[in-house]
């Protein structure tokens, strides 16, 4: 259960929490896009990710999100960080630089360039998750829910049902929570009549597992014909017509976090564009060089 | 004027064996009707039949001199509102003020008016501090409360309450108990139809239903049904504590008969010597 923490909503009132939802959303695509802007050279795109990573620092601190929960979420990343450097490691790539051997491994040459490209995809996804865990952590999920309904509503032309869409999500949030309860009971009630979730090969596991499943099934369906039979005598019509009590509203704030991340998103852009041909901003080479090369 | 009236009811969830077997009854405006009966007696769905929430073939449904049928539903349902048994599957909103609400946009009421109405409802059930709050840090109680305050701002003239407090504990049930009678004082006009299992509760009511194998066997007064020994023997009801008082007074050789509620029976007792 404790993984769910991750990326849970925290009630603060700050600035970023503050956000019009659906702009929060759109500054979170831009970011993650941003992110994944690949410049030639390798000090480059180590001073661009790194600007970037100061600036979700930046925005993490500004917005009270845990770095404790940052760091639970990554401790559960140590399986795909080993995948990702097998990958690279024994993948051979012409590109890599013959000259930069690490080490051996029989007759196989390990390059360094191996391991710093790893490294470098790594701590994108590391801030993929930073910026995810901004949004997650700062949005409450039926906004959230609001947001994406709003982003849905030119589908309507074709018929897209998306307030029902909507609709079923924000229900779907809802009894989260209270089907987690359930599941805590019925493993209770299933314990107490012998059932052992915690021991055992992974067949009998599984075993134990089905005993849960399957109540929780039934007791979900159940719930879910009271549910629309309270929502029926409530007056919801799917197609009918319905007011909002809920209204999105973007203010002067959203506009300002708007034009910083676009700001950001464009200068990365430009970057990407103009690296090969105009700027070699290789900085880190000219240190360590005493002759630059260009 | 018939607040609701029903005739010759009649339905089977499977088609085999009914579980309402040609149902007739008929409640007048602004009366607390209780209907009791065991398990399985119909009671329920006789609710959900008023409510139309399940598709009827044989008999008819009237309600404020309309017919339940498709063309009508909608017009009914909004008149009749209900509170289901179990608290957490009727919260549909994510806090207190959108469950409110919910009510309210299936109405397509402007706005600004919602906010009002959600703001004086929430109010009128004692929720007015929990509007932003979440359904998993509410009781029972509190989460009915909510239900009774959704169900009241849709203006209904009927109201049922389907075993409303069954789930709650004794506290949470006085609490929902003295909020609809706060309701019922506020809004004379009200049906309210309650189901239930709470003794006590269908003691104070106006009429009681007395439902067996999904028939009626009994519309009266609930003084009347409780006078009737035989009856209850044969239902196996519990009696209400001041019945079972008035009946120890009587074997003490008291004379009790027009005396129905305890403030009465309590009077005499202590001018008694």
């Amino acid at each position: 259960m404790n993984n769910l923490t991750f990326g849970r909503y925290v009630p603060f009132n700050t600035v970023v929490h503050r956000l019009d939802p659906r702009n929060k959303i759109l500054m979170m695509i831009l970011l993650l896009v941003s992110i994944f802007f690949r410049v030639s050279t390798w000090s480059t795109a180590l001073i661009l990710t790194g600007f970037q990573f100061l600036i979700l620092i930046g925005i993490m601190l500004l917005a009270h999100v845990s770095f404790k929960s940052l760091f639970k979420s990554l401790s559960m990343m140590w399986i795909l960080i080993l995948f990702l450097m097998i990958i690279y490691i024994f993948i051979p790539n012409p590109a890599y630089n013959a000259d930069h051997i690490a080490f051996h491994i029989g007759n196989y040459a390990v390059n360094y360039d191996a391991f710093v490209q790893a490294g470098y995809i790594i701590f994108r996804l590391v801030m993929m998750i930073m910026i995810t865990m901004i949004l997650t952590s700062t949005t409450k999920p039926m906004d959230l829910t609001y947001a994406l309904e709003w982003y849905m509503t030119p589908l309507k032309i074709v018929r897209f049902p998306s307030h029902i869409v909507a609709m079923t999500l924000s229900i779907a949030l809802r009894f989260i929570p209270t089907l987690l309860d359930e599941t805590q009971r019925i493993m209770k009630a299933q314990s107490s009549r012998g059932v052992d979730f915690n021991h055992g090969g992974l067949i009998r596991r599984v075993r134990a597992l089905i005993s849960l499943v399957i109540p929780l099934f039934v007791s979900a369906i159940s719930r879910s014909e009271e549910l629309s039979n309270a929502m029926e005598a409530r007056g919801y019509d799917p197609y009918g017509k319905r007011s909002r009590y809920r209204i999105l509203s973007f203010h002067f704030v959203d506009l300002v976090g708007f034009v910083f991340v676009v700001a950001i998103f464009g200068a990365m852009l430009t970057f990407l564009i103009l690296d090969k041909k105009y700027m070699n901003v290789d900085f880190i080479y000219w240190i360590f060089h005493a002759k630059p090369n260009f | 004027m018939k607040s609701v009236e029903i005739k010759d009811l009649t339905y089977s969830y499977n088609g085999v064996d009914p579980i309402l077997k040609g149902v007739s009854l008929s409640l007048d405006k602004g009366e607390y009707v209780s209907i009791v009966g065991h398990n399985g007696s119909g009671k329920s769905t006789l609710a959900k039949l008023i409510l139309g929430l399940l598709p009827f073939s044989k008999g008819t449904i009237i309600v404020n001199d309309l017919e339940l049928n498709k063309k009508n539903l909608q017009t009914i349902r909004n008149k009749v509102a209900i509170v289901f048994q179990n608290p957490d599957n009727q919260f549909i909103g994510a806090t207190v003020e959108d469950d409110i609400a919910f009510s309210l946009e299936n109405m397509n009421m402007p706005r600004e008016e919602m906010i009002s109405k959600v703001k004086e409802y929430a109010s009128k059930v004692g929720m007015l501090d929990y509007l932003t709050k979440e359904p998993s840090y509410l009781s029972g109680g509190q989460k009915q409360r909510v239900a009774i305050a959704t169900a009241l701002v849709r203006n209904p003239d009927i109201l049922i309450l389907d075993e409303s407090t069954s789930m709650l504990d004794p506290n949470g049930k006085s609490e929902i108990l003295s909020l609809v009678r706060r309701m019922k004082i506020e809004n004379p006009n009200l049906t309210i139809i309650s189901i239930t299992h709470d003794i006590e509760e269908a003691y104070n009511s106006d009429k009681i239903i007395l439902m067996h194998k999904g028939e009626i066997v009994l519309t009266c007064k609930p003084i009347e049904l409780f006078k009737n020994r035989e009856l209850i023997n044969k239902y196996n009801l519990k009696v209400p504590f001041v019945v079972e008082l008035k009946k120890k007074l009587q074997e003490l050789g008291y004379n009790v008969t027009d005396k129905n509620t305890l403030e009465e029976l309590g009077e005499m007792i202590w001018q008694s010597k």
